[in-house]
């Protein structure tokens, strides 16, 4: 369990920084912009969120294995395709939460801050970014836990190898198969609890949104 | 419009194109007139504007034809809602991107679409306040006001593009300026003191440490003043800011504003459709309809100048007919679908020489029986005399006297504005309470009134 504990956390340390940036351009583009295409752009985006896991795998398992380049970067069946896995997964829940708050931005607090000598990235900065910032943690905590239990598209791309890609969903399965209820139950435990705090601080931070925002 | 006719000369330059900005004599004479005082005794029309803008916009099916000139004082954008007033404003302060157009302040080219100039809204040097006044909710009152202190707003970056700096230096400087909040930021250009000060000159002292969603409307009216004053604008736009505000607090708020124009100088384009703001606060006003432009006015002529229609329509206040003129032995008479008024033959030479299409009196002397013309007048509110409920009339007032029911009252503390019906028309009176006893006017009450024949404008 230690080394499924320990794989799921080195993905979260490198998706986690990536969803929150894709998460967050994403979001602002799609809330600020119009361009041709948005809506391909978008449902695209949110397919991962209806698509069966193991359709999305398939998909992910040919477009890695049958492309030319990537092909031969060897992804299939290690940690980066686990990692390729968690982000397909949780981005659509990361760009959500950013759009919503960038969309709930007044653009006339942005246009007082430009009138007030503000360049477009400092308004986004000092402006926008703040302001939206609590439905994008929101997404970002949605974000997290989905990627954490990611099953599906691991299973199909990277495979369950233990020690190597084996991460804590595919663990418990692995156990289960096993007949090892015990440590089925340790990691299942594990899970449900940082499940439960990603739904809280979700739950903290939008109840605090309609309060004036510090 | 109709012009005044004493000798006045155009308030509105009437050849925009034509007016160089190049010249340098003109150039000259124009930053001169910048630099004047503000103390300075106004003139009619001051020499060379701060700020000139020709600009066409369309937006769906609405067309905004900007023409403004504006002096150092206060400028009224005046018209009713959906004119393109709020949208001028955003036009000026580079929010909006006309198609064609050419804005300049001072001897800043901000927009020229043939050049392909546009300076973004932070390089403008415009300060605004917005409608609902968009005060940063993460920030307290004093971070809100020092928010534009202090910005580096280089004055080449001003005229010209902005100069090519190597990638790496651009990066870190973008990288400073994003992090530095403006709590952080390093106390040298004295941000604190001088947003200290501007909330101390507008009575908001003790409340630097609120948040704004702790501040009732109209001190965060006040703070947003300060915040757009703050940064020492070169124009500021103010888009009907006092709007929600109750009485008391909107006319000290207008006081205010005007004295900080004074002090400053910095030039004001005010929009409001309230006739109240701009007799209070403005020193010329400017009228738009339809994303119309109909020219501009010093506001102490308002009520003195035979105004066209459209004016008249934009001003949106007051009693305006619809009728018929009629010269007849009695003098002449203006009937129209409910009642007749005298007027004077004064006011009626005194108005327009009647156009073709309006159709005009045959003047003949020989036949002054039944001569008419199609015609419609005016009376501002205040010109309406109303008469005291028990007192006899006042022989002077017998002329046009009417009696009607008051559809609405409203008490604005020592004035009282009523609406009164006739027979299927509305008036709209203002008048002193002072002289009148207590609650005699009250709605659905029935009431006397006499219009003056002088004070009746024939348009």
């Amino acid at each position: 369990m230690v080394s499924a504990l320990r794989l799921s956390l080195q993905i979260l340390a490198v998706v986690l920084p990536l969803l929150f940036l894709a998460g967050t351009a994403l979001g602002w583009l799609l809330s600020r912009k119009h361009f041709p295409g948005k809506r391909l752009v978008t449902f695209l985006l949110h397919l991962p969120l209806v698509l069966p896991p193991t359709v999305m795998g398939l998909y992910l398992l040919f477009l890695l294995g049958q492309t030319p380049l990537l092909r031969e970067m060897k992804l299939l069946f290690t940690l980066p395709a686990a990692m390729l896995a968690a982000f397909t997964a949780a981005l659509p829940l990361a760009v959500t939460g950013a759009r919503t708050g960038f969309a709930g931005v007044p653009q006339n607090l942005e246009n007082a801050a430009r009138s007030l000598g503000d360049g477009e990235w400092r308004v986004f900065f000092r402006i926008s970014l703040p302001l939206a910032r609590r439905s994008l943690f929101a997404g970002m905590a949605l974000a997290a836990a989905r990627a954490l239990g990611e099953f599906g598209i691991t299973l199909m791309i990277a495979g369950n190898m233990p020690g190597r890609t084996q991460t804590l969903p595919l663990y418990i399965y692995g156990r289960v198969e096993m007949m090892d209820f015990s440590g089925a139950h340790a990691a299942a435990l594990l899970l449900v609890f940082v499940a439960s705090v990603c739904l809280l601080t979700v739950h903290r931070l939008e109840e605090g949104r309609h309060e004036p925002s510090r | 419009m109709n012009l005044p006719a004493d000798g006045t000369p155009s308030v509105l330059p009437l050849e925009p194109e034509t007016r160089a900005f190049s010249e340098p004599e003109e150039m000259a004479s124009r930053i001169e007139g910048a630099m004047s005082t503000p103390g300075e005794e106004r003139q009619d029309t001051p020499p060379f504007p701060t700020l000139t803008a020709r600009a066409f916009l369309r937006k769906g099916t609405f067309q905004l034809n900007a023409e403004l000139d504006l002096y150092r004082e206060v400028t009224v954008l005046f018209g009713p809602s959906g004119a393109g007033k709020s949208l001028t404003l955003r036009l000026l302060a580079g929010f909006e991107h006309p198609e064609r157009g050419r804005i300049v302040l001072d001897d800043t080219v901000l927009l020229d679409t043939e050049n392909h100039v546009c300076v973004p809204p932070g390089k403008r040097r415009i300060g605004m306040v917005f409608q609902d006044l968009a005060l940063f909710p993460h920030l307290t009152v004093l971070e809100n006001v020092a928010y534009g202190i202090g910005r580096e707003r280089s004055e080449n970056a001003r005229t010209a593009p902005v100069p090519a700096k190597p990638f790496r230096k651009y990066f870190f400087e973008t990288a400073r300026e994003i992090f530095s909040r403006p709590g952080k930021k390093p106390p040298r250009h004295g941000e604190w003191e001088q947003a200290r000060l501007w909330l101390s000159r507008l009575g908001m002292a003790h409340f630097e440490e609120r948040f704004p969603s702790e501040l009732s409307g109209g001190q965060q009216q006040r703070v947003a003043l300060a915040r757009a004053l703050a940064p020492e604008p070169d124009l500021l736009l103010l888009d009907e800011p006092f709007s929600a505000l109750d009485g008391p607090v909107r006319r000290n708020l207008r006081r205010e504003l005007r004295k900080l124009q004074r002090e400053s100088g910095v030039p004001m384009l005010y929009v409001t459709h309230s006739v109240e703001d701009v007799c209070a606060l403005g020193d010329r006003m400017t009228f738009v309809t339809e994303g119309r432009f109909a020219g501009a006015l010093p506001v102490e002529k308002l009520w003195g100048t035979p105004l066209s229609e459209l004016h008249w329509k934009a001003l949106g206040w007051g009693t305006f007919l619809r009728g018929e003129l009629r010269l007849s032995s009695e003098g002449p008479r203006f009937s129209w679908e409910d009642g007749i008024l005298q007027i004077t033959s004064e006011r009626l030479l005194a108005a327009s020489p009647c156009d073709e299409e309006r159709g005009s009196f045959h003047s003949s002397p020989g036949k002054n029986r039944k001569m008419s013309r199609a015609a419609a007048v005016f009376v501002a509110p205040q010109d309406i005399k109303l008469i005291h409920p028990d007192a006899p009339v006042d022989p002077f007032l017998e002329t046009n006297l009417f009696k009607g029911h008051i559809v609405e009252a409203i008490h604005l503390g020592g004035i009282l504005r009523l609406t009164v019906e006739t027979a299927g028309t509305q008036w709209q009176i203002e008048c002193a309470t002072a002289n009148f006893p207590q609650n005699s006017f009250e709605e659905g009450a029935i009431c006397r009134f006499a219009v003056p024949p002088q004070n009746i404008a024939v348009l």
